[in-house]
């Protein structure tokens, strides 16, 4: 289960395909593969390459990648083939590569803003609807998988190793964004179960909650109450934890409806705003006049 | 292929933060349990920062009981426990279609190009969440240990609660070592598939005294064994 590690100038040949690939730097780990930054020798082009000794999970991640091939949201797939590494057969992976930070790197640097954070979620949540229509469950769902393309300023989702279909067991998921880990319900893909990861996304985001240490329900539930969020919006998240909508739509709608009420709240301030400097600006004008007379 | 389906994982999952320090050699013990048709893998926990030397006897273990070795921080132990389990399903049935694979075509899984394999992957998929697993979870309750005892309780109930998400029968047992009175192991709760016995067996576990993880493997290989009488869900 240990990290592979390939130096810079490490040459990958694919043992099937023939292709070649010269790593150029390390760019992340995950459960059970790592992640490198490659240069196809013959094109010159450079590819994210996803490498692994599992070959079922690398398997699988091709598969889903293929049918999700086209798709805005998913980094398209070009290529998978085996190779040897030190005596030992690896299988890799060949994606775009997305030259951005995931969202646990930004977070890392800078809070997001509220309604930046309600967005993520939203289009997340969005991305889980249009995977679910085709049985296809990502329930995953945490910072370090969500990529922001600084090139084209769009949301990525990443790692599709572990996808569940509807009912079937999660075998890839993260304690904190996993309702099973707080007693909150079965480890079992299905709306409520990507509900209650979106709405714990939603506090790393925009609370600063820390994703590690211990989980207690009922201190969560103390932290939400006692945040500055409006009200509106700590109904949404205590009604996402405990799983009480229908279905992703029913509770996207409702993030949209606070999104909006927040915005509206921000321009209601922003023209207070304005009509308080309108005044302090005519009374100075005005006071100035009349000290130039006064003075004349 | 109907035979792989109905298979049965049997695995062993020693939890230690620690080199043995009592006893024969636990790469021995792995072995014997490896023969016996049991997976050992294990899992070492380290302090924040702390050195991972101690845990090189891990890895003989997993090697030698044909497992899987992971190093961890205590906050992951939860999560290593289930991605070690699912990780020996897989392995497992991996193995036994290549073994029927190349008794018929010639070659192995890994012998044969990706798009042909595809296919076969697919059932091992489907397969890996409908086979029975009986997994004997053995913790070091060494003195050593005494400030990681809740988190690690609650791991193996968690373990418990995502073994019961798949389709296939799962049960889980749970031995320490050392055991009370001086004693090498302790079976603190025979197999069972029910959170709420699981619950209940767990309660009251003390730690304190050396590391016996070749006894403590010994142990839950004897627990795999007096399964085989019909012993269940039984608290000694």
């Amino acid at each position: 289960m240990k990290p592979i590690r390939l130096d810079y100038g490490t040459r990958v040949k694919g043992r099937w395909y023939g292709k070649e690939f010269e790593v150029i730097r390390h760019i992340g780990d995950g459960g059970t593969a790592s992640v490198f930054l490659v240069k196809d020798l013959a094109s010159g082009r450079e590819y994210a390459m996803k490498i692994s000794g599992n070959m079922l999970n690398l398997e699988e991640e091709y598969r889903v990648l293929s049918r999700l091939n086209g798709c805005e949201y998913v980094t398209p797939v070009y290529y998978r083939d085996d190779c040897v590494l030190s005596g030992t057969m690896h299988f890799f992976l060949i994606v775009k590569y997305c030259s951005g930070n995931n969202l646990a790197d930004i977070c890392r640097n800078k809070r997001l803003s509220l309604r930046t954070a309600l967005q993520v979620v939203m289009i997340a949540g969005g991305i889980c609807r249009e995977l679910n229509n085709m049985n296809i469950y990502y329930c995953d769902l945490k910072p370090d998988n969500l990529v922001f393309d600084n090139n084209h300023g769009c949301l990525y989702l990443v790692d599709f190793g572990g996808i569940a279909g509807r009912g079937e067991g999660v075998t890839h998921f993260t304690p904190y964004f996993d309702r099973a880990s707080w007693g909150k319900g079965l480890r079992v893909a299905d709306e409520g179960y990507q509900i209650f990861g979106l709405t714990m996304l939603l506090l790393v985001l925009a609370v600063g909650n820390e994703p590690s240490g211990k989980k207690h329900y009922a201190k969560l539930l103390e932290t939400v109450e006692n945040s500055n969020l409006s009200k509106g919006l700590k109904s949404v998240i205590i009604k996402g934890l405990e799983q009480e909508y229908d279905n992703l739509s029913e509770y996207c709608d409702d993030l949209r409806e606070v999104a909006v009420n927040l915005v509206c709240e921000q321009r209601y301030y922003d023209r207070k705003a304005g009509f308080l400097i309108n005044i302090i600006f005519t009374t100075s004008i005005l006071f100035l006049i009349l000290v130039v007379k006064l003075i004349v | 292929m109907k035979r792989i389906a109905a298979m049965e994982l049997k695995e062993i999952i020693v939890v230690t933060d620690g080199r043995s320090n009592i006893g024969g050699d636990p790469e021995e013990a792995a072995r014997i349990a490896h023969r016996e048709g049991i997976i050992v893998n294990s899992i070492g926990i380290v302090e924040n920062g702390g050195e991972e030397d101690p845990f090189i006897e891990l890895e003989g273990i997993a090697k030698a009981g044909g497992g899987l070795c992971d190093i961890i921080p205590m906050t992951r132990l939860d999560y290593s426990m289930q991605m070690i389990t699912r990780h020996s399903v897989q392995m497992t049935l991996e193995r036994a279609v290549s073994f029927q694979l190349k008794k018929i075509t010639g070659y192995r899984l890994d012998e044969m190009d990706p798009e042909s394999r595809g296919r076969i992957i697919e059932y091992i998929k489907r397969v890996s969440d409908e086979i029975s697993i009986k997994c004997v979870v053995l913790l070091d309750c060494s003195g050593s240990m005494a400030n990681k005892m809740d988190t690690a309780l609650s791991s193996i109930e968690e373990l418990l609660i995502s073994l019961n998400a798949r389709k296939g029968i799962s049960q889980l047992g749970v031995v320490i070592f050392p055991g009370k009175t001086g004693r090498e192991y302790q079976i603190v709760s025979g197999f069972t598939s029910d959170f709420s016995v699981l619950s209940k067996n767990l309660k009251g576990i003390t730690t304190g005294g050396g590391t016996p993880t070749y006894g403590g493997i010994m142990g839950a290989v004897e627990l795999f064994a007096e399964e085989g009488l019909q012993i269940a869900d039984h608290v000694y």
